[in-house]
């Protein structure tokens, strides 16, 4: 859809509210970048899995990644067909998407969640530690702050980005708050 | 009445799987199998035999070419293989329903059903370790008793267990026994008894959160099953599979990691060898 911002923005403010809110699924091993403010990019049910929402208030740009695994060397073959399976390559690959579509370092708001674990008392099975720890170091590496994070614990959760609003959300055990 | 003897009156009520299934599947476990019955018992039921040819065809199973005919199937995969994708198209229709009181939308505990059954022949292909052959089946049916639990009894407040687990720092299996005075596990096989399903299903079923019960004498062969599709819900939970409100909140037994030594980096090899047979699943079911 193609119109001029400025002379048409009351004209906008009603097209918008015409249209529909678009929901874009990001899967497991998979993300989604938006510049639309009709669409919601949304994760569902992250346990172990890390997700990421990133959005960047000046050029509207943002969008959700959904990480299994946090290193890709156990697989390096399936790293360069799926780098969105693995937190290390996937972070990485993420960000660079985000630079390319305009979105910058000093603008972007990172969301964390995720990195759920069952319960177990010798951490055989910590995977969502691990993402976690991935997910922040290669973020670090970058120099980029966290903004806000909701993870670890046992919770099952959804993650939403709203392009709207910029507004990023879980809804976990039936109940949907900002984060 | 108890609320346990209540949900126990409740599981008679729960549709039957049909006929035309039950029938070959006691055709198949007489001594003397007579295949040609099995077939015809099987291909009197549209339904069933559409839904068999598309789990024996599903990458869940891992045919390498288009099996189109029961016949051709039997051939294939032989009687014993035939016998697990008929309990596991004969439930398809029961496990693909809504699971309200875990708030688990239709098709979902399907879904995780399949994903169990895919980790279980990964995680035997992983640790090259004999599992008979059932052992996918007792991983498609591990939550069967969620069914009950979950979409047919309106009495069952999800959020009464949640608390009573939070609150005394149990799993939800453990709050589930303890309100009701059963579990999902329990329930699964008490269904399972009254399909007429094996009887050998009913233990690894039974005892899927708690292997370390089962009596390992008795029932060595059930027990390495249940271990194994322990492990297997296990991941399949983490992933978030087939979770409700209820989430993570399960036990994972480390005595069993230790047992077949498991440890973080095979966990995340099985995760991933797993993943593209799932996604496969995943793209197979967006069709529908």
């Amino acid at each position: 859809m193609c119109y001029n911002r400025v002379s048409l923005l009351k004209k906008k403010e009603n097209h918008v509210k015409k249209r529909e809110i678009m929901l874009k699924i990001v899967g497991i091993s998979d993300m989604f970048i938006s510049d639309d403010p009709m669409e919601t990019v949304v994760t569902y049910s992250l346990g172990s899995c890390v997700g990421l929402s990133i959005y960047d208030p000046v050029v509207k740009v943002g969008g959700i990644i959904h990480c299994m695994l946090p290193l890709s060397k156990i697989d390096k073959e399936k790293a360069k067909i799926k780098p969105y399976m693995f937190t290390d390559t996937g972070v990485t690959y993420f960000l660079q998407e985000l630079f390319n579509r305009g979105v910058t370092k000093k603008n972007m708001i990172v969301k964390v969640a995720g990195c759920s674990s069952l319960l177990d008392a010798k951490g055989t099975f910590k995977i969502g530690e691990r993402n976690y720890t991935v997910a922040r170091k290669v973020l670090w590496k970058n120099q980029i702050l966290i903004a806000t994070e909701h993870v670890k614990g046992n919770l099952s959760r959804t993650l939403s980005l709203y392009m709207e609003t910029g507004v990023t959300t879980i809804k976990s055990s039936g109940k949907e708050f900002e984060i | 009445m108890s609320i346990k003897d209540k949900i126990i009156e409740h599981i008679k009520e729960v549709e039957a799987i049909p006929t035309s299934a039950t029938n070959a599947i006691a055709l198949l476990q007489a001594k003397e199998v007579d295949i040609n019955k099995v077939i015809k018992a099987i291909e009197i039921d549209i339904s069933i035999t559409a839904n068999l040819l598309k789990l024996v065809n599903s990458s869940a199973f891992a045919a390498d070419r288009k099996i189109s005919s029961v016949q051709e199937a039997v051939v294939r995969i032989g009687a014993k293989n035939l016998m697990q994708m008929l309990i596991g198209s004969s439930v398809t229709k029961a496990l693909n329903v809504e699971i309200k009181g875990y708030d688990l939308p239709p098709g979902e505990l399907w879904k995780s059903s399949i994903v169990t059954a895919i980790y279980s022949d990964v995680i035997k292909e992983e640790l090259s370790i004999n599992l008979p052959a059932w052992t996918f089946t007792a991983g498609l049916l591990r939550d069967v008793g969620k069914i009950v639990l979950g979409s047919f009894i309106d009495y069952v407040n999800p959020d009464d267990i949640i608390a009573h687990a939070k609150k005394n720092e149990i799993s939800f299996v453990e709050a589930e026994k303890e309100i009701l005075g059963i579990d999902h596990a329990e329930v699964g096989a008490l269904l399972l008894r009254q399909w007429k399903l094996p009887q050998q299903l009913e233990i690894p079923v039974r005892y899927h959160h708690t292997p370390e019960e089962i009596d390992g004498v008795k029932y060595p062969e059930e027990k390495v099953v249940a271990e194994i599709i322990h492990i297997a819900d296990s991941l399949t939970i983490m992933q978030g599979i087939g979770v409700g409100r209820e989430g993570l909140n399960y036990r994972v037994s480390d005595k069993i990691a230790e047992k077949y030594k498991i440890n973080i980096s095979k966990v995340e090899m099985i995760l991933a060898q797993a993943q593209s047979r799932i996604s496969e699943i995943s793209e197979e079911n967006k069709g529908e």
